[in-house]
């Protein structure tokens, strides 16, 4: 079989730009892909075009990526932005849209380091102009300097919510209120994840630092929140949330919401990678060894894709793939591998160390979620809540049946956006714990194609 | 132990079609469907309600069918959104021209009037966006297109309130027959007792055929589909292709969904995985029969299992060397549209009535099954 390539490596975050600088200098013949303009994934989004002054609210959790991006610009590899992936299959062809055509590559290794996603949470006005994710709103301020105006509700849960909530006041954007669904106490279950997280103090510090800040601004800064409903016309005009038993609202021209970030598994459930349950941040992720081999031979997995760890955990997760992917091509013999290791790992282990304590201190706390009947849950396909049940009273109890009588995940996002939450709806009403229940199925393509495209692309060989 | 009076394998719409008959005749049926109903060829088709051009054997039985589609709300509560359109066969050339005018003469000659040969004016008037070397077709103006996963839902749905008892997730293991009937294992421990059993396992057909020994000459082949994203209704009625396979349809809801006899692959564990070469085909054809499928945006593509029987036509009968033993199974791509009728007459024959249209051309030990001469060419056409 001739290969065009030793390697794909699918998205260029933190672990897609790392692992292909690193098989690059390893000596292997890389092909990179990434649907941005530039490299940087949302991290580092716009890193190289970014001013100063941007660089400098961002702080350097994200200046830190500037080192990373250098070093992608000047590796010998072959990186082609604006390309999107559409279909990959497990023997290693590769199939994206670049510039108005469809490709096929075939490559001996795929890294698939397509990061996460902020988790999407329905409730009730969530599709109402002026609502809008916190990552989505901190991108438009990545790209270029755009910030909300008006007066903003943030909302949700998860440490980047609250570093949302912190960048936003000190830019001087008016905050009417925080509404965070954490309970007020961390549950025993977070207490034990304590002794670990303390080991890396520095990060937690940063944390209290964020609480003190916003506790400073004097925005009311609300804990324990559950049901958050958006109301408007035509746009958003008022936040209400329940707290402590009493409705709650506030005047908003914009609500950000994030719920906490999870994997997009959209390219290892298409490749029929196996996926296990997390119980504690509730999402599903590709199951992967310590160097990220996922279940199927030819393909790895990379970055906060495998299980959110952040950006620093992304990096070096990149970096021992590449060692492994480098290795299982002949190209770097086992004792290099492991002698190169040595030193990943031992950081990896350490930047770990509090995640156990975060992922449970913002565990998602699903009876948070209101499901009001007439909520959109499938926005591509317009699916409310009550159809989905109504479904569910028709005989449908599990994802994929759901989705052939009532096409909510039919349509283009391949329930990207919807299938976590008709994962936990169908949960509540059918008390089948999701591990126990069969997982939304994707079908291909991963993003839509042009049928001239799909008509006009070549196959090896040619026809 | 479970005991019913007619055992079914497999939940897909013939199977839930007989069940429902046969529950609302009074009869203790048990369904037993390894997945959940209609999760394969019945729910994930391409939902065309066709009479035409099917093999003549068929015809008695699709010209019925069609009049339950045309009254579903009334016979099982739901109308699974069926949408008289018109089906066409269009042709683009003279060869077709003629096989098509041949085929008119065929149906005429046995006293049908569905099919009607229309001119290249006729068909421009009818499919505006079809591409300009195209010169006329055969239509069949009632036919049309439903919902085939909410069809499979609203016959489950009629089955369970006459009675029936459907057991999801319930693959058969074995079965063994004795002297009051057949036993059937099952993955989920349980065994089910039935005096009559019938076969609706699908593309698995022969499976369960060789489980008491008997042989089906079928190939389980998995065929995909993709759908577009929604747009302005250009179309209405549903295009085949004649020599190229194609089958071509605006839904309600402004998706376009296209079908062809596209093969994706089965993988071991029983799923398909679409065969992309095959699409970039589709895609060709598509294009080839409306240029303004060019913009179209490909949302997804998918494929259900089926199976294909050597002759391309179904099993509906008695098994050859297994008294009490039936089939319903190898549709071969066509037995969306038929399943109501089927269902009925299964039913029938159940009872140890006599049919009211006869299903002798189905026969398990039909003749065309076993050719003794296996050497004559198969000629290449859309549907036979």
């Amino acid at each position: 079989m001739n290969y065009q390539y030793d390697v794909a490596v699918i998205g260029a975050g933190p672990a897609g730009m790392a692992s292909a600088c690193s098989m690059a200098e390893l000596g292997l013949s890389v092909l990179l892909l990434d649907e941005q303009a530039r490299p940087g994934g949302q991290i580092y989004r716009n890193i190289e075009n970014a001013p100063e002054s941007r660089r400098n609210m961002l702080g350097s959790d994200y200046t830190i990526g500037a080192g990373l991006v250098r070093q992608l610009r000047s590796a010998n590899l072959d990186y082609r932005s604006k390309a999107a992936v559409w279909q990959v299959e497990p023997d290693g062809t590769v199939f994206f849209s670049h510039e108005g055509a469809s490709h096929c590559v075939k490559v001996e290794r795929i890294v698939v380091a397509t990061g996460a996603m902020e988790r999407p949470v329905p409730f009730t006005g969530w599709t109402l102009p002026g609502v809008m994710g916190a990552g989505a709103a901190n991108n438009l301020y990545k790209d270029s300097g755009l910030k909300p105006s008006g007066k903003v509700v943030i909302a949700g849960s998860g440490p980047l919510l609250l570093l949302e909530a912190c960048q936003l006041a000190s830019s001087g954007v008016e905050i009417s209120a925080i509404l965070e669904t954490a309970s007020l106490l961390p549950s025993l279950e977070t207490f034990a994840q304590l002794p670990s997280a303390l080991r890396r103090a520095g990060y937690l510090m940063k944390g209290v630092k964020m609480l003190w800040d916003i506790k400073r601004t004097g925005v009311p800064h609300l804990k324990s929140v559950k049901e958050i409903r958006a109301h408007g016309e035509d746009k958003l005009s008022k936040v209400t949330a329940m707290h402590n038993g009493e409705v709650v609202s506030f005047d908003a021209d914009s609500l950000l919401v994030h719920f906490g970030v999870i994997p997009n598994t959209a390219m290892f459930s298409q490749l029929g990678c196996r996926h296990e349950w997390d119980s504690v941040q509730r999402y599903w992720y590709p199951v992967t060894d310590a160097w990220g081999r996922t279940s199927l031979e030819r393909v790895f997995a990379a970055g906060d894709g495998t299980f959110v760890h952040g950006a620093g955990a992304a990096e070096l997760k990149g970096r021992l793939t590449a060692l492994e992917v480098a290795h299982s091509v002949g190209k770097l013999p086992r004792s290099q591998r492991d002698e190169q290791a040595a030193l990943l790992q031992k950081k990896l282990a350490r930047e770990l160390y509090p995640r156990p304590f975060i992922d449970a201190m913002f565990a998602p706390d699903v009876n948070a979620y209101a499901f009001d009947d007439e909520t959109l849950l499938c926005r591509c396909e317009h699916v409310t809540v009550a159809q989905i049940k109504d479904a569910v009273r028709r005989g449908c109890t599990n994802p994929n049946d759901v989705k052939a009588l009532v096409r909510s995940g039919m349509g283009p996002c391949q329930g990207r956006m919807c299938g976590n939450a008709i994962v936990e709806l169908l949960s509540m009403l059918t008390s089948e714990a999701p591990s126990d229940a069969e997982r939304l199925r994707l079908r291909p393509p991963l993003k839509n194609v042009s049928m001239q495209e799909m008509a006009s692309m070549r196959f090896e060989g040619g026809e | 132990m479970s005991r019913a009076d007619v055992l079914i394998i497999g939940g897909g719409l013939m199977g839930l079609a007989t069940a429902m008959e046969l529950g609302r005749a009074g009869k203790k049926v048990i369904l037993l469907e390894k997945d959940t109903v209609g999760r394969h060829a019945s729910g994930v088709n391409a939902g065309g309600v066709r009479r035409l051009n099917r093999h003549v054997a068929e015809i008695p039985m699709t010209l019925e069918s069609q009049e339950m589609w045309a009254n579903m709300e009334k016979y099982i509560g739901c109308d699974c959104t069926f949408t008289t359109t018109g089906q066409i066969l269009a042709a683009n050339c003279d060869e077709e021209m003629e096989l098509l005018t041949k085929r008119e003469k065929t149906t005429t000659d046995l006293g049908y009037n569905h099919e009607e040969l229309i001119d290249g004016k006729e068909l421009r008037k009818l499919v505006p966006a079809i591409a300009d070397d195209f010169i006329g077709g055969l239509i069949s103006r009632k036919d049309g297109h439903a919902l085939p996963y909410q069809a499979c839902r609203a016959y489950q749905q009629s089955a369970l309130k006459a009675g029936v008892t459907i057991e999801e997730h319930t693959k058969v293991l074995g079965i063994s027959q004795n002297g009051s009937g057949f036993t059937v294992t099952t993955a989920s421990g349980k065994v089910y007792e039935g005096e009559l059993l019938l076969n609706c396992a699908g593309a698995w057909g022969a499976k369960v055929a060789a489980m008491l020994g008997e042989s089906i000459p079928m190939e389980p082949v998995a065929l995909s589909m993709m759908v577009t994203a929604r747009m302005p209704k250009f179309i209405t009625p549903v295009v085949s292709g004649y020599f190229r396979p194609l089958s071509f349809k605006q839904m309600t809801n402004g998706t376009v969904v296209v079908g062809g006899a596209r093969r994706a692959f089965i993988t071991d564990d029983e799923q398909t995985r679409i065969n992309t070469e095959q699409m970039h085909g589709s895609a060709q054809t598509v294009v080839d029969f409306f240029p303004i499928m060019k913009e179209a945006s490909i949302v997804r593509w998918w494929a259900g299992f089926e199976g294909m029987i050597s002759d391309k036509l179904p099993i509906i009968g008695e098994a050859a060397n297994t008294p009490g033993f039936f089939h319903t199974c190898g549709f071969s791509t066509h037995g969306f549209q038929l399943a109501p009728i089927v269902g009925k007459l299964m039913a029938e024959k159940l009872q140890g009535k006599t049919p009211h249209l006869s299903l002798e051309a189905f026969r398990a030990d039909r003749e065309t099954l076993f050719p003794k001469d296996t050497d004559a060419p198969k000629k290449k056409g859309a549907w036979q």
